[in-house]
C-alpha cells in the first residue's frame, strides 16, 4: 500500500528536477535518491516553451544537470 | 560568486540543444530573454566546434594536428581556447594537457562519442604519453600555432568550460541594460556557470553521474548562487570491454586511461574554464586532490567509488539542508 505521504514526494521531486521548486527543500525531504523516479530525461534539440514553469500548459522547463558527459 | 537573490525560482525558463557530441542548454530567470539567448548560444557553440572539434577535418584544430612540426594560420578563436588550455594546464601542473590527441587516438578515440557507441572504438595502440603542451607555441599576432611533430591537440578537457563563458559573457552582453536584473545560466555537456541575479534560492542543479537524470543515480540537488559547476567522472565516456576498456580521462604521464578512487569529481569555481579544468586535475590525482583543492580555494564534491560523498571541500554549493 503506497504511504499517503508519496503522492506529494513525486510532485515535489518532479518539481525540483524540473528546476521550479527548491532543490533544497527536497534534499530536507530526504527525496535526493527519488529524483531517478520521476525526472524526466533532457531531450536534446527540445525547447520548453517561452514561460517554463510558469507557462499556462505547464511545460517545465528542462533541469539544470551537472554531470560527466 | 554569490549573486542577489531577487527572481523567484518559479520564473526559470530554458532550452536544450544537442552541440559538441552532448547537449547546451541555457535558462534565464525572464522568458523574454530566452529567444535571444538561444540565437547566441548557438551562434557560440557552432563558433567553437569550427574552431576546436577534433571530429572535423576542417576545423583550425584539425588543420594544426594536421601540420605538426610548423606554424599554422587559426583563427582567434582557437588561438584564444588554446591559450585557455594553456593556462589550464599550467594551474593544473599538466594534468590537464591539451597535447593528449596522440593518447586518445591510442586508446581508441579516433572518432566522434556517438559512433563509438554506434559502431565501436578504433583500434588500440601503445599509449602516447602528452606533456607536449610546454613546445605549444603561438603566435598571437600572426595568428599561427605550432605543434612539435608527433604531437595532437584535444580540447576535451577545457573547450566546454571555456565556451560557457563566453557564450554567458555574449548573452549578457547582448541582452544589455534591458535585461541587467535578468539572471542566465549556461551549460554545455553537464558543465555549466550562472551570471546575474539568482533565483530567490538559488539555481537548482542535480549533481549526477549522468545528463539523463532518468537512466543515471537521479542526482543531489544543489542551490547554485553564483559561479560555475563542472562534473567529471570515467563511467559515461568509455568503451570496449575487459582488458579493452578504455576512458576518456587520460593520464598524461603513462598516455593510458587512468584510474582514480574518485567516481566523481564536481568542482565550484569562479569560471566554468577553471571549474572544468580542476575537476579533471582532481579526478587523475586521487588522493591528493581534496588538498589541491583546498590550496585553490576551490569548492568541491568528491564521490568515491562506492558511491559515498567524500569529502566536501568548502567553498560549495549546499542544499539548505546542508
Amino acid at each position: 500500500m503506497p504511504h499517503p505521504g508519496h503522492g506529494a514526494r513525486r510532485r515535489l521531486v518532479a518539481r525540483v528536477a524540473a528546476g521550479t521548486a527548491i532543490a533544497g527543500a527536497a534534499a530536507v525531504a530526504g527525496l535526493a535518491g527519488d529524483l531517478a523516479l520521476t525526472a524526466g530525461p533532457v531531450s536534446p534539440g527540445a525547447t520548453a516553451p517561452a514561460g517554463g514553469a510558469t507557462d499556462p500548459s505547464g511545460a517545465p522547463p528542462p533541469p539544470i544537470v551537472t554531470a560527466p558527459s | 560568486m554569490t549573486a542577489p537573490a531577487t527572481a523567484g525560482p518559479r520564473a526559470i525558463t530554458g532550452t536544450v540543444l544537442p552541440a559538441f557530441g552532448t547537449r547546451v542548454g541555457v535558462w534565464t530567470t525572464d522568458a523574454s530573454a530566452l529567444p535571444a539567448a538561444e540565437r547566441i548560444l548557438r551562434s557560440s557553440v557552432a563558433e567553437v566546434d569550427a574552431a576546436c572539434s577534433r571530429f572535423r577535418s576542417d576545423s583550425d584544430l584539425s588543420r594544426v594536428n594536421a601540420g605538426a612540426g610548423r606554424p599554422v594560420e587559426v583563427s582567434r578563436l582557437l588561438v584564444e581556447a588554446l591559450s585557455a588550455a594553456l593556462a589550464m594546464a599550467e594551474l593544473t601542473a599538466g594534468r590537464c594537457d591539451p597535447t593528449l590527441g596522440a593518447a586518445l587516438i591510442a586508446a581508441g578515440y579516433d572518432r566522434p562519442f556517438a559512433d563509438i557507441v554506434e559502431r565501436g572504438p578504433g583500434p588500440r595502440r601503445p599509449p602516447s604519453p602528452g606533456g607536449g603542451w610546454r613546445d605549444v607555441r603561438i603566435d598571437h599576432r600572426r595568428s599561427t600555432v605550432r605543434v612539435a611533430a608527433g604531437v595532437a591537440l584535444d580540447l576535451g578537457a577545457t573547450a566546454k568550460g571555456w565556451a560557457v563563458d563566453g557564450a554567458l559573457q555574449r548573452i549578457r552582453g547582448a541582452l544589455g541594460t534591458a535585461h541587467r536584473t535578468t539572471g542566465l545560466c549556461v551549460a554545455a555537456g553537464g558543465d555549466l556557470a550562472v551570471s546575474g541575479p539568482a533565483p530567490a534560492h538559488g539555481w537548482p542543479v542535480l549533481v549526477g553521474e549522468r545528463l539523463d537524470v532518468e537512466g543515471g543515480d537521479g542526482g543531489e540537488p544543489l542551490l547554485l548562487a553564483g559561479g560555475a559547476l563542472a562534473t567529471t567522472g570515467a563511467l559515461v565516456r568509455r568503451w570496449g570491454r575487459g582488458p579493452e576498456q578504455a576512458h576518456h580521462l587520460i593520464d598524461p604521464r603513462t598516455g593510458a586511461p587512468a584510474e582514480s578512487p574518485w567516481r566523481l569529481v564536481t568542482v565550484h569555481a569562479p569560471t566554468c574554464l577553471v571549474a572544468e579544468a580542476a575537476a579533471t586535475a582532481a579526478w587523475l590525482m586521487g588522493e591528493r586532490a581534496p588538498a589541491w583543492l583546498r590550496r585553490h580555494g576551490l569548492g568541491a564534491r568528491l564521490v568515491a567509488g562506492d558511491g559515498t560523498v567524500r569529502p566536501l571541500v568548502p567553498p560549495f554549493p549546499a542544499t539548505e539542508a546542508a
